[in-house]
């Protein structure tokens, strides 16, 4: 790697992140609106999309670092390494707050309670749990998705971001 | 020979990490499958009352009244299995890393693994603890009438096992560490 490459992959490696970011922010926001839903896939596929770039930014600001290592020139490749290790780290938290409540609702899904005419008087132990495919695929796959996207994609991420030769 | 080493010490690195993962993918695993468990067991139950209406046309007003009931629930012992599962993974993660230190500390991604290691420990202890006082709390409420059974196995015995995991996870953690071979 010379010098204007390493450059660019410092550029990649401050850009990927934000890219992502602003590219999930309008495709969510476009979803919503043609739509007007937002299903947990699609958070699901919001999220790929953040981890991705932020995998990116990991990956070229590692490679930046290596190189500037040996130069001397550190500070800003050290900036990047750092920003997209801490956005690696705010991604995996978030990802996996979100799976966990996804799983939760998922969970209460499954529960069905019959329909009161409201002349009876209500039974609160009066449901049944029943497996349901469509909230199994609809909302308890795409939190286990996430989950596990977020899980080791962290650990692609700070594998990434840790490079320490070409 | 150095080359050799470095990348031994990342292989052993990546594996650390990737052990983290795992534990906390299974503990996220096993406390979703506790809390459909919860959904059987209840420590309500509801009894039909008939209550004469204060106007003798009206009909009488029927209800359902909560009785508090304690019972066992398997998903207390299912979330201690979550917290044993990731803490035996972190202390396993953490020994990894430090044989990877041990071989090459000044590398960054043994660094990253050797922390994130050590912060996987301590978040382990973290619901160790959270778990026990929560079981205490809980215990707590139920209040002294509830079946002696029912309350030894619903909380001494999870606070018990919850202290004796986070002794050994404490110990093996941060005092009787493991000899790190350097093969």
């Amino acid at each position: 790697m010379n010098e204007k490459k390493a450059r660019n992959s410092l550029a990649y490696g401050f850009a990927s992140p934000i890219a992502g970011a602003a590219l999930g922010v309008i495709l969510g926001l476009a979803i919503y609106d043609i739509f007007d839903t937002f299903e947990q896939w699609t958070v699901a596929i919001l999220i790929a999309l953040l981890g991705i770039s932020i995998w990116i930014g990991a990956n070229k600001s590692g490679e930046a670092l290596a190189y500037f290592k040996k130069s001397g020139e550190l500070s800003a490749a050290k900036g990047a390494a750092n920003l997209n290790s801490i956005l690696a780290i705010v991604w995996m938290a978030i990802s996996f707050f979100v799976s966990f409540t996804m799983a939760m609702g998922a969970v209460n899904s499954f529960v069905e309670r019959p329909d009161y005419d409201g002349r009876e008087p209500y039974n609160p132990a009066d449901y049944t749990v029943a497996f349901d495919s469509t909230i199994f695929v609809g909302e308890f796959l795409p939190a286990v998705v996430i989950v596990a996207m977020a899980m080791f994609g962290f650990v692609f991420q700070l594998v990434a971001t840790s490079k320490d030769e070409d | 020979m150095a080359k050799q080493q470095e990348l031994s010490a990342r292989k052993l690195s990546v594996n650390s990490l990737f052990l983290i993962a795992i534990g906390a993918t299974s503990w996220w695993a096993i406390t979703v499958l506790s809390m459909y468990s919860d959904l059987f067991y209840d420590d309500y139950r509801y009894e039909l009352v008939e209550e004469e209406a204060p106007l003798k046309t009206e009909d009488p007003f029927l209800y359902y009244e909560s009785i508090y009931d304690p019972v066992i629930h398997p998903s207390t012992y299912m979330n201690l299995t979550a917290i044993l599962v990731f803490a035996m993974t972190a202390l396993w993660a953490r020994q990894i890393a430090r044989r990877a230190t041990s071989m090459q500390a000044d590398n960054r991604l043994v660094k990253t693994a050797s922390v994130w290691s050590f912060i996987a420990v301590i978040l382990a202890l973290v619901l160790g603890v959270v778990f026990a006082f929560a079981t205490f709390v809980s215990s707590l409420a139920q209040g002294t009438g509830a079946d002696p059974v029912v309350r030894i196995f619903a909380t001494y015995v999870p606070i018990l096992l919850a202290a004796g995991l986070l002794l050994f996870t404490v110990l093996r953690g941060f005092v009787m560490k493991q000899e790190v071979p350097n093969e």
